[in-house]
């Protein structure tokens, strides 16, 4: 009876496979051109005293924060699109339709995430917010661009992604 | 996690170098930020590219996309994780939110596809066993089967995480897993 498994070499020619790729030639050309300026006071806060918070106090920004973040989706769901109906006298594109469905799961998702998290995530979360809300208003203008609704995926996604280790490291886990 | 693929652990002057450019692109400074892209990107590429199938430009998109939002979330960045660690994770969630993003639009390549979807290609040549065809392989396998393997083989992510990343079950990421390897033996004509 054979002992060997089959699994072996093929975990070991995947571990061998190199860790690296060129990245594209014109990859930071293309990047610097996208990227946002920093707002003033955007630089982080000291990391000295950012890692000695204590817990109970990074988990009292949540419930603030949270109910701020929900209602403030809420509103970002509901009012550009409201505005621009009213505008163009037009029913929701079903691409504002289908926007408006991945906010909404946004929201939950947001909801269902533990309680928790730490003060020096929050620029970062609230750019995202912004980035969010910017999202929402250009696809309120022009509710035909589809790439709009990829952009606000993403930046949801990140948006959970980013709180998920936010509530991980109010919790005391590394993230 | 990711532990089991991160570069060995820098130098202490490298970490105070990182730390410093970090700090620097946080507060805005481009060119810091570009020499944190130049020293991370390949790495990050070679995971999307896999993820990805293999196919460049949706790669490419994920990496710019990946480094877009971590420019915007560096600000927030307080070294719970390595920097490594930290870009890898955006650079999966840009990949996979690509490749959700495909369903829509009915890519074949979606996360949403299911197999055979894909045409088979021929690696039973007299070159199987080579790096090359173990990548022409892999980018043959279902999407969300080969997103599985990827991150748990190659890039060493525990299942409950692949779970919660690919919003599926602890169960069906190693069923995923336990398929995924089964096609990739059986497409480099490893019946052993």
């Amino acid at each position: 009876m054979s002992t060997h498994d089959p699994d072996h070499d093929l975990l070991a020619r995947l571990h061998a496979l190199p860790v690296e790729r060129s990245a594209p030639a014109d990859g930071w050309e293309r990047l610097s051109a996208r990227l946002p300026p920093r707002e003033p006071g955007a630089a982080q806060v000291p990391l000295d005293k950012v890692v000695t918070l204590p817990l109970r106090t990074r988990r009292r920004w949540w419930l603030p924060v949270g109910a701020a973040l929900a209602a403030s989706l809420a509103l970002y769901a509901v009012a550009p699109w409201r505005h621009a109906a009213d505008t163009l006298s037009a029913p929701p594109s079903g691409l504002q339709l289908q926007a408006d469905a991945m906010t909404e799961q946004y929201r939950q998702a947001v909801a269902s995430l533990p309680d928790g998290t730490a003060p020096e995530w929050q620029p970062a979360l609230h750019e995202l917010d912004r980035s969010a809300e910017q999202i929402r208003a250009a696809m309120a203008q022009d509710p035909r661009a589809p790439h709009l609704l990829g952009q606000l995926k993403r930046t949801y996604a990140l948006r959970l992604e980013l709180t998920r280790q936010a509530a991980q490291a109010a919790s005391g886990l590394t993230t | 996690m990711l532990d089991t693929t991160m570069p060995a652990p820098p130098a202490a002057n490298d970490v105070v170098d990182e730390t410093a450019l970090v700090r620097a692109a946080a507060a805005g400074d481009t060119a810091a930020y570009e020499q944190l892209y130049r020293q991370h990107a390949p790495r990050v590429f070679a995971t999307l590219w896999r993820l990805c199938g293999g196919q460049q430009a949706r790669a490419e998109d994920a990496l710019q996309e990946a480094f877009l939002q971590a420019w915007k979330a560096l600000p927030g960045f307080r070294f719970e994780s390595s920097l490594s660690t930290w870009l890898h994770r955006l650079g999966v969630n840009a990949a996979l939110m690509e490749l959700r993003g495909r369903a829509a639009g009915h890519d074949h390549d979606s996360l949403d596809d299911v197999d055979g979807g894909l045409p088979e290609m021929a690696v039973h040549d007299g070159c199987a066993g080579t790096e090359r065809d173990l990548e022409r392989a892999l980018a043959t396998l279902p999407p969300r089967a080969r997103a599985v393997l990827v991150l748990h083989d190659i890039e060493g992510w525990k299942h409950h995480e692949i779970a919660g990343q690919l919003q599926m079950a602890v169960g069906s990421s190693k069923a995923q897993l336990h398929r995924a390897r089964g096609l990739l033996r059986a497409r480099l004509g490893d019946m052993t």
